[in-house]
């Protein structure tokens, strides 16, 4: 049986293209992952159409300075692009794995620019900061209240210490400076800290993916 | 010397990017031996990232850099240029257009083809520097309508177009996402008075179809449209409250190349 031949115009290659968009959108991040590589700038699309805004919003937040933001969001995407292979489904989710590239080279970045800035200005740049309370920063309206709970479960020193390694890039040592403790009790408040939130959330039932 | 029970103590701040570079040279020949540490920091990793700050869509340049990084030519999801659209137009009938299109052709085209190097500049400056200005507009205020338009605008499916025509004092900026959401943006459109509006026609399949009446002077305005057969987007004046069919002169209008 003759079928109506449809010419190859842009419009079908625009359709093609659309189903491809959505099913890319279906995959899982893990899918996903493996899909990203040379021949594959949809996936990366895709990955990026999804944890760009968590990236930029942690580089962002840390480096308090746009440009270098977007420099380090770049070379996140790159890099899973250049080496997807270090994402590892088993080892957690693509969001916390970006995420953790993410951190530690803002953090490298911050402690470089650091040589060249003076300790009063790092210092008077904290204070604001420390005050702000990480229950209103979430990453996910949809998790807020879970994430809020956990975080109020916290003892205070664990969450300044906790908020102040993480958000503000310090060693647990600086932040032991500046909180007056003792370099040992930082270290384990960060531990506990993130330990106790892990169970809360966990006991929430949420996930980082 | 830190002992096993020193590294364990570790690893919440090691997890955090906390410790100095000695400190987790030690932590990493650790967990390369032990499968309980490594599952510990793993862990601690993934709580960190439940509790990152606001999402801030980045600036669609940075999509840009990274397209342009791996394929190492310029990206093709720039924004749609501008184009003379006496020539660009042909596989849409004047006929089956109906009126809009054939207004827009004979109140553009003369100048179109007259002003063609000035269109040359446009295109030329209708770079991603627009993109970028309008993304940064709409994250600077944070109503979800903007938002929603700084999202749309860095989503690499996205299609940005800029609504012009020689002689018009004003331009508008139009994104329109691949599920046919879109949103004008950014008007430069003169206000009208309060019995006018300005209102958007979409030509789709060479049918000419109303997509949204604007108001008298559109900030951000949302629509939707079928972005499969979109040829063209046009803006008329009209009285307040729109019309169903239109016999007034465009105002801007872009069509795609």
């Amino acid at each position: 049986m003759l079928r109506p031949v449809k010419k190859a115009d842009s419009s079908t290659k625009k359709a093609r293209f659309t189903i491809r968009a959505q099913e890319l959108s279906e995959l899982s991040d893990a899918s996903l992952a493996a899909a990203v590589g040379p021949s594959s700038q949809e996936a990366l699309a895709e990955v990026y159409r999804r944890h760009s805004g968590a990236v930029h919003g942690l580089a962002r937040r840390i480096l308090r300075d746009e440009a270098l933001a977007e420099e380090i969001t770049q070379e996140v995407f790159l890099r899973l692009w250049n080496n997807p292979e270090k994402y590892d489904a088993e080892r957690g989710s693509l969001r916390s794995f970006l995420l953790a590239h993410t951190h530690g080279r803002s953090v490298d970045l911050i402690r470089s620019e650091s040589a060249r800035r003076t300790r009063e200005e790092k210092d008077a740049q904290l204070v604001p900061r420390a005050e702000q309370n990480i229950e209103e920063q979430v990453w996910d309206m949809a998790l807020a209240t879970q994430v809020q709970e956990a975080l109020t479960g916290l003892a205070e020193g664990e969450r300044r210490a906790i908020e102040l390694a993480y958000f503000g890039g310090h060693t647990y040592r600086e932040v032991a400076e500046m909180l007056g403790q003792p370099e040992g009790t930082v270290k384990s408040r960060i531990r506990s800290g993130l330990r106790r939130l892990r169970l809360s959330l966990t006991a929430a039932g949420v996930s980082d993916t | 010397m830190h002992d096993q029970l020193n590294i364990e103590e570790l690893l919440g701040a090691y997890a955090l990017d906390a410790v100095d570079d000695g400190e987790e040279s030690l932590v990493e020949q650790h967990l390369a031996e032990c499968s309980l540490c490594r599952i510990e920091a793993e862990e601690h990793r993934r709580v960190a990232a439940m509790l990152v700050g606001e999402s801030v869509q980045p600036p669609v340049r940075v999509w840009n850099q990274i397209l342009e990084e791996i394929s190492g030519a310029a990206p093709d999801t720039d924004i749609a240029p501008v184009v003379p659209i006496d020539s660009k137009r042909r596989n849409i009938s004047m006929r089956s257009l109906g009126w809009v299109a054939a207004a827009v052709v004979l109140a553009l085209s003369a100048a179109v083809l007259t002003q063609a190097s000035r269109i040359g500049d446009l295109n030329s400056r209708l770079t991603t520097q627009d993109k970028q200005f309008a993304t940064l507009a709409a994250t600077r205020q944070q109503e979800p309508l903007q938002q929603a338009v700084a999202a749309a605008l860095t989503n690499p499916g996205s299609q940005v177009a800029n609504l012009t025509a020689e002689g018009a004092s004003g331009a508008m900026l139009i994104v329109v996402l691949p599920d046919g959401t879109g949103y004008v943006f950014q008007s430069t459109l003169e206000p009208l008075p309060e019995d006018a509006t300005y209102q958007l026609w979409a030509v789709v399949d060479d049918k000419v179809i109303s997509a949204g009446v604007l108001g008298n002077r559109p900030e951000v305005v949302p629509f939707h449209i079928d972005p499969q057969g979109l040829q063209g987007l046009v803006i008329t004046r009209e009285v307040a409250g729109g019309v169903p069919q239109s016999a007034a002169d465009p105002v801007v209008a872009w069509f795609k190349a």
